[in-house]
């Protein structure tokens, strides 16, 4: 089997057409290090305003954008890209994978994610700024009414593309974690740092649709009227929910990267196993689970059922119990430990130290009756930010020591890296601990005055704060030292166990020259042997496919070009959003012609762990995990609708405003759509390519007939004045109805792939996966509507 | 499945669409109404579900996956219809 040759790494077609995992972990860690120094920057703006009282240096609008877009820069595109950084260029490797299970998918999550943030980051160059309402975006000051301003919109809008980012990104690592792992590694001999990720993907994959039906509904709100977040029924507690829903298990995803490395790093400079390893498997499932149990705690002030309060109090109490064990081992593997304090164990410590104190704080913020005191207080600040920057940046931090040497092949000084962590520790407790003294110090007010008292510990929290942007100057001038002048290592200068502490530092591009394989004690193989003593073929013929392996593709990154110009143009006027519209087109059509052809080229491993999902295809689990969490967006629009239904006085009866007739037509042409997708199926199965092509050009016109009954409807309904901005009842209608027929147009587009394929012969008996995929999701697209018919129509 | 047995779901799903547009214009309570038409959607939406996407074939994680997204997506559906202010 041949390599592509290596493309060596001044090469910019390299950078920006790579799909190999470990390119693009780089570039997730660089990128993440510039919205870093910008959200960084952001903040020590805001603590030099506070640093006196009746200080002028910042204006409240300017302040209010600096707390804001700190806080959304922080969180979604500096920590969990970060970890994603690691996860990309470590995961691989650590199961014995070649890449991720989708490169060119893995290759546009990048994309998006760069681009979203560029997006958000053009409001600060409109006119009124950029978005400004508190990372929160709470109701209804995010509504026009009270936020005209495009920042905001383009701020939702940068968030979409995240979260597209994001929901690619966890569709790739479940179904690489879950079906190429090296053979004979079961998940109890996953490393710890690859379960922190699936447990983390995990919630992503069911957290963030309930913030993408939320950005989508207060979009809806901004551009085209509806009225979901500026009525009194719907409003601030509709958005709390829907946002908290996402915004909890989202602190846990940015936290459990960090304490999933540190897994791997104590036991290494500890010189010892893991204390517990399967008591803090447990720990972090427990966690994962829980984590959607508690988000109402961020709302105890708004006046919700005080039912709901108790059961909150009670859950977010227990939630401390997991953590609590995972600190407990990780201590525990440190007890009589014959500890090297290399500069990765040191942050790791650290890590432990500053978490515990964070989580401590936390349990106080559970109890309704405390939070009454402390909520909305600089208390709160200082609590997340020990746990949010003290348990995830710094354990991070100590991720980013620990794989360097295999990311580059060279080491840090480790004179730098321990100057590095005294000054970080002291000016992040200088920086955070005052915080917790200033408890009746309101949050995101941008001055205060002198009689107040809390000039000293404003100054003192300035001080630590300026010291502490200077510490990753001190980083980044270790780094780029190691880069440029650092002492070359060998595979493994830790002495670490794991399969990527076994291959050359850097790795070569295509990971493994053998498939490696885990014995039934842990070794690690690269002998040629099965765990159960069976023979394995060696690389050549170890891979499914032939050809050269591809790692190279343009429409990863043009496709969310494409998008970042559409959404650009909804500013700037249909010229642009229709040049977007051409990119994204040209770019779809370049990424099937590719498919059509053969020519991107990603081999699959032969022989691989696939518990619990042996025998199911990539693809095809890859789908199923899409639509996981396309549940849950639904289940977000109808919910909404539901509770702003409950909350209404009156509501038009079934039959007053929508016809049942379209409704009912359009459930019947839609079931059929699903009958003849799935005779599609039935006859590829057994060869009759014909019927295929009738089942195929059935289904595309009964769903298109769907959209065009749809579209009549809502020409219908607009001439008898029933348009986007007449009320909830036509908020409701028209947000979940437009996002099942967005659904529908997305389902038709691949449906016109698959027809073209069937009619080049290219769909056979042999050859029919594509056609189960695409069914599984269309109908899927017919239960949702299943739903929204009696919803809207009888009920 | 057989063609036949797919078409034999289809005319299921027809009668039961049928059956929540009968069950809309009988003198029935408001509770009773809901019950009976939520309870065809779920049988409508299982028979998709079971027979056209083939749960019944796949591995009980498929399942579970789904019934997981399931499990949150009403979660958070029932919070917000029953928390009101």
């Amino acid at each position: 089997m041949s390599h592509e040759h290596e493309i060596p790494s001044w090469s910019v077609r390299r950078w920006l057409f790579t799909t190999n995992h470990k390119d693009i972990g780089i570039l997730y860690l660089l990128t993440s290090f510039y919205f870093l120094l910008a959200g960084g920057l952001l903040s020590l703006l805001m603590r030099t305003q506070l640093a006196f009282p009746g200080s002028s240096f910042l204006t409240a609008g300017s302040f209010n954008q600096a707390i804001t877009n700190h806080g959304l820069l922080m969180v979604l595109w500096f920590l969990s890209p970060m970890a994603f950084a690691f996860a990309n260029y470590c995961i691989p490797l650590q199961i014995g994978a070649r890449d991720l299970a989708f490169p060119r998918l893995n290759a546009m999550s990048y994309w998006l994610y760069l681009f979203g943030g560029l997006l958000a980051a053009l409001g600060f160059f409109m006119p009124g700024g950029a978005i400004d309402g508190g990372w929160t975006v709470y109701a209804p000051l995010n509504t026009i009414r009270f936020s005209p301003h495009i920042g905001v919109t383009l701020g939702g809008a940068g968030l979409l593309m995240l979260i597209a980012s994001v929901t690619m990104a966890t569709v790739n690592f479940l179904v690489t974690i879950f079906t190429m792992r090296a053979p004979g590694m079961s998940l109890s001999k996953m490393p710890m740092f690859t379960w922190g990720i699936l447990l983390t993907v995990f919630m992503m994959l069911y957290a963030f649709p309930s913030l993408g039906a939320g950005v989508l509904m207060l979009a809806a709100d901004r551009i085209l009227g509806t009225v979901y977040f500026s009525s009194q029924e719907g409003g601030a507690i509709l958005w709390d929910h829907i946002f908290w829903f996402f915004g909890h298990p989202e602190v846990y995803i940015v936290l459990m990267p960090g304490l999933a490395a540190l897994g791997e790093i104590l036991p290494v400079f500890a010189r010892r196993p893991l204390y517990g390893k399967k008591i803090v498997i447990a720990a972090l499932v427990a966690a994962t689970a829980m984590s959607f149990t508690v988000w109402a705690h961020h709302m105890f002030l708004t006046g919700i059922n005080p039912t709901l309060r108790k059961i909150m109090t009670l859950t977010t109490e227990a939630i401390s119990i997991p953590f609590g064990v995972i600190m407990l081992s990780f201590i525990m593997t440190l007890v009589r430990a014959s500890i090297k304090f290399t500069t990765p164990m040191l942050f790791a410590l650290g890590t432990v130290a500053l978490f515990i104190i964070g989580g401590v704080t936390g349990v106080f913020n559970s109890s309704v009756a405390l939070d009454y005191g402390l909520r909305g207080t600089y208390w709160i600040v200082g609590h997340f930010h020990y746990t949010m920057v003290g348990g995830a940046v710094t354990g991070l931090i100590a991720a980013l020591y620990f794989w360097w040497p295999k990311m580059t092949g060279r080491m840090y000084s480790e004179r730098l890296g321990k100057i590095h962590f005294a000054f970080y520790v002291l000016s992040f407790n200088l920086l955070f601990f005052p915080m917790h003294l200033l408890v009746d110090m309101p949050r995101r007010v941008y001055t205060y005055s002198p009689e107040t008292g809390w000039w000293s510990l404003n100054f003192i929290a300035t001080i630590g704060a300026m010291i502490f942007g200077v510490t990753w100057l001190i980083l980044f001038a270790n780094l780029y030292k190691s880069f440029r002048h650092g002492k070359p290592v060998g595979e493994n200068p830790w002495n670490a166990p794991g399969i990527e502490w076994t291959i050359s530092s850097p790795p070569p591009q295509h990971d493994f020259d053998v498939t490696p394989a885990i014995m039934p004690d842990g070794a690690i193989t690269f002998s040629g042997l099965k765990p159960d003593g069976g023979s394995i073929l060696l690389h050549e013929s170890a891979v499914h496919g032939e050809g050269e392996e591809t790692h190279f593709s343009p429409w990863p990154l043009v496709i969310p070009l494409g998008t970042f110009v559409v959404l650009l143009g909804i500013g700037l006027g249909f010229p642009v959003l229709l040049a977007g519209a051409a990119i994204f087109a040209f770019a779809i059509v370049g990424w099937g012609r590719d498919d059509l052809a053969s020519r991107f080229i990603a081999l699959e491993p032969r022989f691989a762990e696939g518990w619990p999902f042996d025998g199911v295809g990539r693809v095809k689990l890859g789908v199923w995990i899409f639509l996981a969490s396309e549940v849950v967006l639904f289940s977000t629009l109808i919910g909404a609708y539901s509770f702003v239904r409950i909350n209404s006085a009156t509501w038009p009866a079934p039959g007053t405003i929508f016809n049942i007739n379209h409704g009912t037509l359009n459930t019947v042409i839609l079931l059929t759509s699903s009958l003849t997708a799935v005779l599609s199926l039935a006859y590829a199965r057994i060869g009759k390519t014909n019927m295929v092509k009738i089942g195929l050009l059935a289904t595309f016109v009964l769903g298109a007939t769907f959209l065009a009954n749809k579209g009549l409807e809502w020409v219908e309904l607009f001439e008898h004045g029933f348009t986007f901005g007449s009320g909830l009842p036509a908020t409701a209608f028209f947000i979940t109805t437009g996002a099942h027929g967005a659904h529908m147009v997305g389902g038709l587009v691949v449906l016109s792939y698959l027809v073209f394929r069937a009619f080049t012969e290219k769909i056979t008996k042999e050859n029919h996966g594509s056609l189960e995929y695409f069914g599984l999701y269309w109908h899927f697209v017919d239960i949702v509507w299943v739903f929204l018919f009696p919803l809207f129509y009888l009920m | 499945m057989k063609t036949f047995g797919y078409i034999g779901i289809w005319v299921g799903l027809m009668v039961a669409t049928a059956l929540e547009l009968t069950i809309i214009g009988l003198p029935l309570g408001t509770t009773r109404l809901i019950s009976g038409i939520l309870g065809l959607v779920v049988v409508k939406a299982l028979l998709i579900a079971v027979f056209y996407q083939n749960l019944l074939h796949e591995s009980k994680s498929i399942s579970s996956l789904y019934l997981l997204g399931l499990v949150v997506g009403t979660g958070l559906l029932l919070a917000l219809a029953v928390t009101y202010h």
